[in-house]
């Protein structure tokens, strides 16, 4: 990492999250991810931009082996979390997605009332249950700003939400299981502005609490909500950096063509 | 690296162009505005109408680069080359409205005070002519995105404050029996010191727009 990164967060120490060390992926002959190396900081937003077929997706379903279940997929390097490589064969891939959530491009409530959405990870892996479920629904869905709006029809179905809401609420459910990081693919891509901004807040203040990676093809979503940002360009990180230098002042001519609109 | 292909057309290029006209256009009017102020200063005439006309087109172009800027960052939210670009470009149209306000200035020193000055002539034509320099040093470096000639405008701004300066205290020492002259000729080198000062931030101004870093040096 350079130091100007380093300097460019008031000096404060960054600690990392997860490690992705020379990681490349296949999918059958094709190679999708080429030598990949990031350092993805804790409390910290992490954006990960770049054209479409970059291998952006492919990186993030990594981080919590959402690639595991695609037949032919081939994975060599290390992915570090705290410092355990989760890629190895003896990790427990449930436990895992525990600890590393994930949001989907598109809202993908299930078909149960907005309570046992949210409640439906907590029970699974026997966390909660009775008032202390109650209380840890209510957590989740405060933290992903939605409690206020649902508060007075848990019990509704989830279908019935707006489209930002039902993001929000996928969100929440993530945020049920405790995660440490919150992986988000494309998370507004459905929504509209008002629901977007409202998402693109909720990142920011869920920093507070967890990691968060978000994929993204809005660079000025990128720019607005991340700390840290990664382009990546034919499954190579091109340049990854403080946000602000990346969008004020690139390092990488390819970086500067993609941001500026000139490519991609 | 290959398989990027370059798209050919913009919306924000369109913009961008017309910012470089506007620029391009105010340096043509900036540089003739001191031009005449200076000679007029020098000679005893009056350009104070012209130089007024021409000074508020300026002031009007800043007015419209400012305009056209927060249009641009508005609708195009443009970041990178292009946002500097943009941002170079509001400090430049500023420096250059200040070359016409100083400019004016001058010319209405011997119109308010009064006769051709022949105290301090040698110098005020030795400022004027480095100034000039400067400006046209300052404008070219922008126009050809030339790193070198910016960094000579902020060293040429040197030579400019030492004879200022040396300038002020030749007038303490020697001052002339007409005061209006000292007043005369005290304004009017202050005014050319302050317009290199604005060539010089003309010029550090192109330096952000490509390197991305502002020089903080305070003059």
């Amino acid at each position: 990492m350079s130091s100007r990164l380093k300097e460019g967060k008031e000096n404060l120490v960054e600690r990392t999250k997860i490690q992705v060390k020379d990681l490349s992926v296949w999918f059958g002959s094709t190679q999708v991810l080429r030598g990949v190396n990031l350092d993805i900081k804790e409390n910290r937003v992490t954006a990960i931009m770049g054209p479409s077929g970059c291998g952006k997706s492919t990186l993030i379903r990594t981080l919590n082996r959402m690639n595991d279940i695609i037949a032919n997929c081939r994975t060599d390097g290390a992915v570090l979390l705290n410092g355990r490589n989760i890629l190895d064969s003896t990790i427990d891939v449930v436990e895992l997605r525990r600890k590393v959530g994930m949001v989907f491009q598109k809202p993908n409530p299930f078909p149960k009332s907005i309570y046992d959405n949210v409640a439906f990870g907590p029970k699974i892996h026997g966390m909660a249950r009775g008032r202390e479920l109650d209380e840890l629904v209510e957590r989740s869905l405060r933290d992903a700003a939605l409690w206020d709006e649902v508060k007075d029809r848990l019990k509704m179905s989830a279908l019935s939400l707006s489209g930002g809401q039902q993001q929000r609420l996928c969100i929440a459910r993530a945020l049920a299981v405790e995660p440490e990081v919150i992986l988000m693919d494309e998370p507004c891509s459905a929504l509209d502005p008002a629901a977007t901004a409202k998402i693109e807040s909720l990142m920011v203040s869920l920093k507070k609490n967890y990691t968060v990676v978000v994929v993204t093809h809005n660079m000025q979503q990128a720019a607005r909500v991340s700390d840290f940002t990664a382009f990546l360009y034919l499954g190579e990180v091109i340049e990854y950096n403080d946000t602000k230098v990346v969008f004020n002042n690139p390092s990488n001519r390819l970086t500067e063509d993609f941001i500026t609109g000139r490519f991609g | 690296m290959s398989g990027a292909t370059l798209s050919k057309v913009r919306l924000l290029d369109r913009g961008l162009t017309e910012l470089a006209s506007m620029l391009n256009e105010m340096s043509k009017i900036a540089q003739q505005t001191v031009s005449a102020s200076i000679e007029a200063y020098l000679e005893g005439g009056d350009v104070t109408l012209q130089v007024r006309q021409w000074s508020d087109t300026l002031l009007n172009y800043y007015q419209k680069v400012g305009e056209k800027s927060v249009e641009l960052i508005a609708r195009f939210q443009p970041v990178a080359r292009d946002l500097r670009f943009i941002r170079a470009s509001m400090e430049i149209a500023y420096d250059l409205s200040r070359f016409g306000r100083y400019a004016y200035d001058i010319s209405m020193i011997l119109k308010t005070l009064g006769g051709r000055v022949e105290f301090g002539r040698e110098t005020v034509a030795e400022m004027g002519k480095r100034t000039m320099r400067m400006i046209e040093d300052s404008i070219e470096a922008y126009r050809t995105r030339n790193q070198e000639l910016a960094e000579r405008v902020r060293e040429d701004d040197r030579d400019v404050d030492k004879l200022y300066l040396e300038h002020l205290q030749y007038c303490v020492k020697n001052p002339p029996r007409r005061v209006e002259q000292l007043i005369s000729d005290v304004l009017t080198v202050r005014h050319l010191e302050r317009i290199a000062d604005h060539a010089v931030d003309l010029a550090d101004a192109t330096l952000y727009m490509l390197r991305g870093e502002y020089s903080s040096t305070w003059r």
